[in-house]
């Protein structure tokens, strides 16, 4: 995979970058839909309605695989392109974030 | 004893979903709880007052089945559904989101599922008209193309005020 095929999904959305940091394990859509509010300190509400065409998405696109069934529910997971897509993501992020943090400490100095 | 139940025959258009929503919000308000949907037919039944949130959907088509577990999972009672559309309450208790949909993206492919139907229809009443046009009696084609240019116009007037809506969310 080339490198412009993990960058065309960023920047992911705050939902969608939830979604795959929640399915680092695997976890049906109601689970990850609790563990975004836990992760997100309740800043990140997932609609069931979102999080249902959300998995669709990413399935279709080959971010997360379909893990197995536990009664009717079925489990899902990031494959490997997911996983890099997740990985650019983060790096992104921290650099964002570190950029920020310069920022705030020029602001308070000057 | 039976509880007393009531119907109300109600027209929303497809833009008016969110009015739709609001009104069996503030019926439950009154304690009547929406417990049956038909066509423009509403059947509610009578119990104490509450809170509830009521939120339609625009789902026509396959994989109901595994949708709508997936969404009475998350706390959603399931009513029933009326040309597409799928009725849910999210009972005032509930420690949820009462939302189904939280971000610009999912608001957005929802009206624009709306707007594909739309889309989809409009055209047949016309095809269908056209085929069978020299068989109807004048005062009869004068009625129908009333009608189509009615028809029309609301269909129109549908598309373009979903077409606001998903606009408004992209300037977000």
């Amino acid at each position: 995979m080339t490198q412009n095929d993990v960058k065309k999904y960023l920047p992911l959305t705050e939902t969608t970058y939830y979604i795959l940091l929640a399915l680092v394990e695997p976890l049906h859509g109601y689970a990850a839909i609790k563990k975004i509010s836990q992760l997100s300190e309740g800043v990140v509400n997932v609609g069931a309605g979102t999080m249902y065409n959300a998995l669709s998405n990413l399935l279709q696109e080959n971010l997360i695989f379909q893990v197995g069934q536990d009664a009717r529910r079925k489990m899902y997971q990031l494959t490997a392109r997911g996983q890099r897509v997740l990985r650019t993501q983060v790096e992104r992020l921290a650099h964002m974030a570190g950029c920020g943090q310069e920022a705030l400490t020029r602001l308070e100095t000057e | 004893m039976e509880p007393e139940t009531k119907l109300v025959r109600r027209l929303f258009w497809a833009w008016q979903d969110e009015q739709e929503e609001q009104w069996l919000g503030e019926m439950a308000r009154q304690g009547w709880h929406l417990c049956q949907v038909a066509l423009l037919t509403y059947t509610f039944q009578h119990g104490a007052p509450r809170n509830d949130t009521y939120r339609l959907d625009y789902k026509p088509g396959r994989d109901m089945a595994e949708y709508l577990a997936f969404i009475t999972e998350a706390g959603w009672e399931h009513i029933g559904t009326m040309s597409g559309w799928q009725y849910f309450r999210l009972p005032e208790d509930a420690d949820e989101t009462a939302e189904l949909y939280t971000d610009v993206e999912s608001k957005i492919a929802r009206h624009k599922r709306i707007i594909g139907t739309l889309l989809a229809t409009s055209p047949a009443f016309l095809v269908v008209f056209m085929s069978q046009m020299d068989r109807y009696p004048l005062w009869f084609a004068i009625l129908f193309v009333t009608f189509f240019v009615l028809l029309t116009t609301l269909y129109s007037i549908s598309m373009i005020k979903l077409a606001g809506r998903i606009k408004q969310l992209q300037r977000l």
